[in-house]
């Protein structure tokens, strides 16, 4: 048996009202699904070729295979209202909050249609060093690997770099912040990245995307073989 | 060697050995632009009491090939929650009413015979969409014990938006318009999703060419 709808459907929903304001203002965007005279696919910077992208794949894969259990999944808590992210992460009291009602509250998106495994930093075990030394112009930087199985997606976001500030304690400067994005396999059947009105496709393993913040995203994988991508958060240097 | 089951990658043999591949190019038909009334068809399924809901799983009456895909995509982690799809226009009276507000000018836009045409209304919900697959005409064909041509199109009842998408062969879709109406020819891989944050409604419209 399903369960009723938790909110009526509407084609037309105010995602932008759920965006902090600080990011609206400090990282402006143009917001409109519309709009075919976009620059979003400026984000692309290089293919990063000087990395066995191959080797890495294998291993996230292996990795993934080893922990069988995804890390990483939203739903809704609907007895103690609180959006939780894996089996014991609250989103509640996060700038990413009102944002995840959205999605995992008045949508159907849940458990069993968001995960992912997720390795970070140390747990990249003999990659992490070469990964870190990729981006020598960030500091603070974190470092995660995520291995998206077919049927499952990561709903529509602008980042609020919740767990940088977690892991770094350090007060945010948003202007300053950087999302480095490489997708470590090739394009395969379903997979998407959907870079606010850009839907990234057919790209080649080691393909660099800067994700500057306030840019509406989402990813997804329709397809039938893992798809794999590693980014990095970190601070410019001066 | 992985055991026989933790392996993966039994869907991806299954279309090497069938020679389907993404490098070859798909040449994609030419978008018809039809004129919908997206509201009126909103209504009638809004309104239907024949709603069916359904998610892709492998089914007694599949042909061996379909059943294939549905058990391997079900193995690879497809369910009930992300495949989950409500739709109208199998029962007669809701057939008749969507092939109504289509109406006889698409039908002769798209060149199909509106009489003997099935049309379905599909909502997918966010997080939601039908995986990678092939159509087969023949059920249809059967009814009709007919061996014309048949055509089957994906046609845009909501406009666009963040998450929605088409894939057609190696043709990926986004940014379509209300009455957008795409061919996917019998026999050709394809899936579409929604990861955004509004539904997506489309028409799949099956039916002869009319010679």
């Amino acid at each position: 048996m399903i369960e009723p709808i938790k909110c009526t459907l509407s084609s037309d929903v105010d995602v932008k009202s759920a965006i902090p304001d600080y990011i609206l203002k400090g990282t402006p965007w143009h917001w409109d699904a519309k709009k075919t005279d976009h620059k979003d696919e400026e984000a692309f910077q290089n293919n990063i070729k000087d990395v066995d992208w191959k080797a890495l794949s294998d291993w996230a894969i292996a990795k993934a295979n080893q922990v069988k259990t995804p890390h990483k999944y939203f739903w809704w808590d609907e007895e103690n209202e609180k959006v939780m992210h894996g089996p014991t992460d609250t989103m509640n009291g996060y700038p990413y909050y009102k944002q995840a009602l959205l999605s995992f509250k008045d949508n159907p998106m849940n458990q069993h249609n968001t995960q992912y495994f997720k390795f970070a930093n140390e747990d990249l075990e003999n990659w992490f060093e070469p990964m870190l030394a990729l981006f020598p112009n960030l500091k603070h930087v974190g470092i995660s690997l995520f291995v998206q199985p077919p049927g499952h997606c990561i709903p529509s976001h602008v980042d609020t770099y919740s767990s940088f500030k977690r892991r770094t304690g350090v007060e945010v400067d948003y202007t300053r912040l950087k999302r480095y994005m490489v997708f470590v396999s090739d394009w395969d059947w379903g997979h998407f990245f959907n870079w606010g009105n850009h839907c990234i496709n057919q790209w080649k393993a080691g393909d660099f995307w800067d994700l500057k913040g306030g840019v509406y995203h989402a990813s997804a994988n329709a397809g039938v073989t893992p798809k794999i991508t590693i980014h990095w958060s970190g601070e410019l240097i001066d | 060697m992985t055991n026989i089951f933790d392996y993966q990658n039994y869907y991806h043999d299954f279309l090497s050995q069938k020679g389907i591949d993404l490098n070859n190019c798909f040449k994609l038909p030419s978008v018809i632009k039809l004129s919908l009334n997206a509201q009126k068809l909103l209504n009638i399924f809004s309104k239907s009491e024949n709603k069916q809901n359904k998610s892709y799983k492998a089914r007694p009456f599949f042909p061996q090939e379909n059943m294939f895909q549905a058990v391997c995509l079900s193995n690879l982690g497809y369910n009930d929650h992300n495949t989950f799809e409500t739709n109208i226009g199998l029962d007669l009276n809701d057939n008749l009413e969507l092939k109504s507000a289509v109406g006889v000018n698409n039908f002769r836009l798209m060149n199909l015979d509106m009489h003997s045409s099935l049309v379905r209304l599909l909502e997918y919900k966010p997080g939601t969409g039908i995986p990678l697959h092939t159509d087969s005409f023949t059920a249809f064909r059967e009814k009709y014990r007919s061996d014309r041509q048949v055509k089957r199109y994906f046609v845009a009842v909501s406009g666009w938006d963040w998450g929605h998408f088409l894939q057609i062969h190696d043709k990926v879709i986004t940014h379509w318009s209300v009455g957008d109406a795409y061919e996917i020819p019998e026999g050709v891989y394809h899936l579409s999703v929604n990861f955004g944050i509004v539904p997506k409604y489309t028409l799949t419209i099956t039916g002869f060419v009319d010679e």
